[in-house]
């Protein structure tokens, strides 16, 4: 394999490329020069020194848009001409501007050669420049890259004779630079071997597979895939349709297409998995039988290499179909963690109302507290002043109506309170803590012992009944409980009670159980309505708040509560606790 | 010296029935009455009145329109005149929330009006006995023993 390349180029550009191959990347490449003269073009080509040109193999003649016309010298080297020199230089936007304002340029090397000419034509006088230079010439232009120092000062000699304005551009050697570096690698890739090819070939392959799933983002991935089909087929045309589960497409041009919505078409009518043209190929990009996209390479610079390209292409599709598969689900993902951001807003909203309506009733109960309290004080106040000062006056049957006025407020007052009681439990926050059962009840029913008696009552309480809840509110529980079986149980002649436990579907269940007064299975489902009472208040008195405050207690522990009952057979009542941690 | 009772209380109501219970006490002192937290401080800061009246207890209501009770005690408590008066919440609330903050603004003693007219006889039995019978103030109220 030939392992020198020669760069033939224009002298007046020949300062700028020896700077450029004196890089590194150019370790291989030389540059030589012919001798230009821009205007009459020479039949010949001679070295710098005007010695004949040798010519070489591997001999690429760069710019040279003077030559054009000429066949058969450079029909011998490897072609890249141009139409305008300069553009070695400038952007062709940047020299077409110069051009359209009547600039003339200069390169520095261009100016030494001007200098020659101005010696051996003796110039003398602003006029013969019509000689050299159209009448539309409106300035002259020095394109500098900064290499010779003494550039400007000729410039300006040279303006001053002419009487042109001048100026100076300066530039960058990049893009002499990649227009260099883009010939080197056509060549290397041309001196490549089949096999060396290939293995070039998979280490760019690898070096796709690696980066490539890296990206979490689709059109990142799309957009490095056309990159490299961009690169390794060497063209300009590679397109992508991406298409998705809902069969919303996307259409990913390398360059804007006027007839965008036909090639759309045409890539959609692909049915196999891929298909192959001379310059051109198309193939589908699956994951599981499921259609990603479809890419579409187009003029392939190299037609004789096409069914290599597409071999390489079926080979990296699976894993670009990866990549995007991999992308939409982090996108998904993405979204649904904007979902639940979004639900958990919604959920704070909502709890912020809640904790408005809290605070309403919070308010709602004050004023039940003291506005509803206040006008029963007054009931029960001026009955009793009446039956105290007026008794004399009332006879026995009115002196009744005012104690039974007086009996009607006291109630109200207590429903009142039990209410607010109930309310305050409902909204107050649990403390969960060990709560030993048997220790309360026992002290529960040694009150009630010492308020009544006389009364025979044999309690029966299992040791170590514990569970974890709120100390308060579970005593309050049990203070309802086992006060009702005391109650219920107040016209039998032996009361027994019996505060145990049992465990059910492996549930720990604590029971109350009398001997008392029971009631009718049938209306059971009263039983934890407030106000509901299955008993007269004549003969049970109480106000019907007691088992609603019982289970929203035991609710608030995640509990359950029941009962099971036969009317003068006694009641048992159950509940379990469903909060397990302290 | 015969000292007054100060009853600040806006519903007749309950000014009538807290008459009657004074009356069933025995409580003979002159009950000055006042129907809201404004009238109450405009009496109690008069430093003219200041000098001639002396206040055994202040009976104050926590609901009352315009400035509510805790206020009232808040005011009374940051003026020299009126720093060590007894004063006794006497409200229908039973809030914790009342109770706390009545306290903490200074009140002596902070009383559950019941609906039960027996029971709020114990309790202004009760009340008679240390705020009028027991208890003797620390300072002379007029105000001197602070200039």
């Amino acid at each position: 394999m030939p392992d020198k390349l020669t760069l033939l180029i224009c002298s007046h550009f020949l300062p700028e490329a020896r700077v450029v191959v004196a890089d590194e990347v150019f370790k291989n490449v030389e540059v030589i020069a012919y001798q230009a003269d821009c205007d009459q073009p020479i039949k010949t080509l001679f070295n710098a020194d005007g010695s004949p040109l040798k010519i070489k193999s591997n001999t690429i003649l760069i710019g040279a848009s003077c030559l054009q016309q000429f066949n058969s010298p450079i029909d011998k080297f490897t072609k890249n001409t141009i139409d305008l020199c300069f553009e070695l230089l400038l952007s062709p936007e940047i020299l077409q501007a110069y051009l359209d304002e009547g600039a003339h340029l200069f390169t520095p090397a261009m100016l030494e050669n001007w200098q020659q000419v101005n010696e051996d034509w003796k110039f003398k006088e602003a006029s013969d420049r019509n000689l050299f230079f159209s009448d539309s010439t409106a300035k002259l232009v020095l394109i500098d890259a900064g290499l010779d120092a003494s550039a400007a000062i000729k410039m300006q000699q040279i303006a001053d004779q002419l009487t042109l304005p001048w100026e100076i551009k300066t530039i960058s050697l990049d893009r002499l630079r990649w227009q260099l570096l883009q010939q080197l690698s056509i060549w290397r890739q041309e001196q490549l071997s089949e096999k060396d090819k290939r293995l070039s070939d998979y280490a760019m392959i690898n070096d796709l597979i690696r980066n490539l799933v890296t990206f979490l983002d689709e059109q990142k991935v799309i957009e490095k895939s056309m990159e490299i089909f961009h690169m390794f087929c060497a063209t300009g045309n590679v397109c992508f349709l991406s298409i998705d589960e809902q069969a919303n497409e996307r259409f990913y041009p390398a360059q804007s297409f006027d007839n965008e919505a036909e090639i759309i078409q045409e890539l959609k009518t692909l049915m196999t998995d891929y298909q192959l043209q001379s310059d051109s190929f198309q193939i589908l990009i699956k994951r599981e039988w499921r259609i990603l996209g479809i890419l579409a390479v187009k003029e392939v610079a190299f037609p004789q290499y096409i069914n290599h390209y597409l071999n390489l292409a079926r080979n990296i599709a699976p894993v670009i179909a990866l990549a995007i598969s991999n992308a939409r689900i982090h996108q998904k993902q993405l979204i649904s963690e904007q979902e639940i951001h979004s639900l958990n807003r919604e959920l704070n909203n909502q709890l912020y109302s809640v904790n408005n309506l809290n605070q309403e009733l919070e308010t709602f109960t004050y004023s039940v507290s003291h506005d509803l309290r206040g006008p029963l004080r007054g009931l029960d106040g001026f009955s009793n002043i009446l039956l105290r000062d007026y008794s004399q006056i009332l006879d026995e049957r009115g002196q009744n109506f005012l104690n039974r006025i007086r009996a009607n407020a006291q109630r109200m007052g207590e429903l009142i309170d039990d209410l607010l009681r109930l309310s305050r439990l409902t909204r107050a926050e649990l403390i969960i803590q060990s709560v030993d059962l048997s220790v309360i009840a026992i002290e529960l029913s040694e009150n009630l012992q010492q308020a009544e008696p006389e009364r025979q009552v044999n309690f029966t309480i299992d040791k170590d009944l514990t569970a974890d809840g709120d100390v308060s509110l579970i005593k309050a529980a049990l203070e309802n409980l086992i006060g009702n079986s005391w109650k219920y149980t107040s016209k039998c002649e032996q009361a027994n009670i019996h505060i145990g436990k049992q465990v059910k579907e492996e549930q720990i269940v604590f029971y109350i159980k009398d001997n008392g007064a029971g009631f009718d299975m049938d209306y059971a489902d009263k039983l934890f309505a407030p106000f509901q009472r299955l008993h007269s208040a004549n003969d049970y008195p109480g106000t019907g708040i007691g088992l609603a405050t019982v289970q929203r207690i035991i609710q608030r522990h995640r509990g359950k509560i029941w009962a099971e009952a036969k009317p003068g057979e006694g009641a048992c009542f159950y509940f379990s606790l469903g909060i397990k941690e302290s | 010296m015969q000292k007054d009772i100060l009853l600040v209380e806006d519903n007749q109501d309950d000014i009538d029935i807290t008459m009657e219970v004074f009356d069933m006490l025995g409580i003979h002192q002159r009950v000055e009455i006042v129907r809201s937290g404004e009238e109450a401080l405009k009496l109690l800061f008069d430093p003219q009145l200041s000098k001639t009246s002396h206040w055994s207890v202040i009976l104050l209501d926590l609901n009352l329109p315009g400035i509510n009770g805790t206020q009232v005690v808040e005011k009374l408590r940051h003026n020299p005149l009126t720093q060590t008066i007894p004063v006794v919440m006497l409200t229908s609330s039973n809030r914790d929330e009342d109770k706390q903050a009545s306290y903490h603004e200074g009140v002596n003693s902070y009383v559950c009006k019941p609906v039960d007219f027996n029971q709020f006889v114990e309790i202004a039995k009760a009340l008679k006995m240390y705020w009028t019978d027991i208890n003797e103030a620390p300072y002379d109220h007029s105000g001197t023993i602070f200039k």
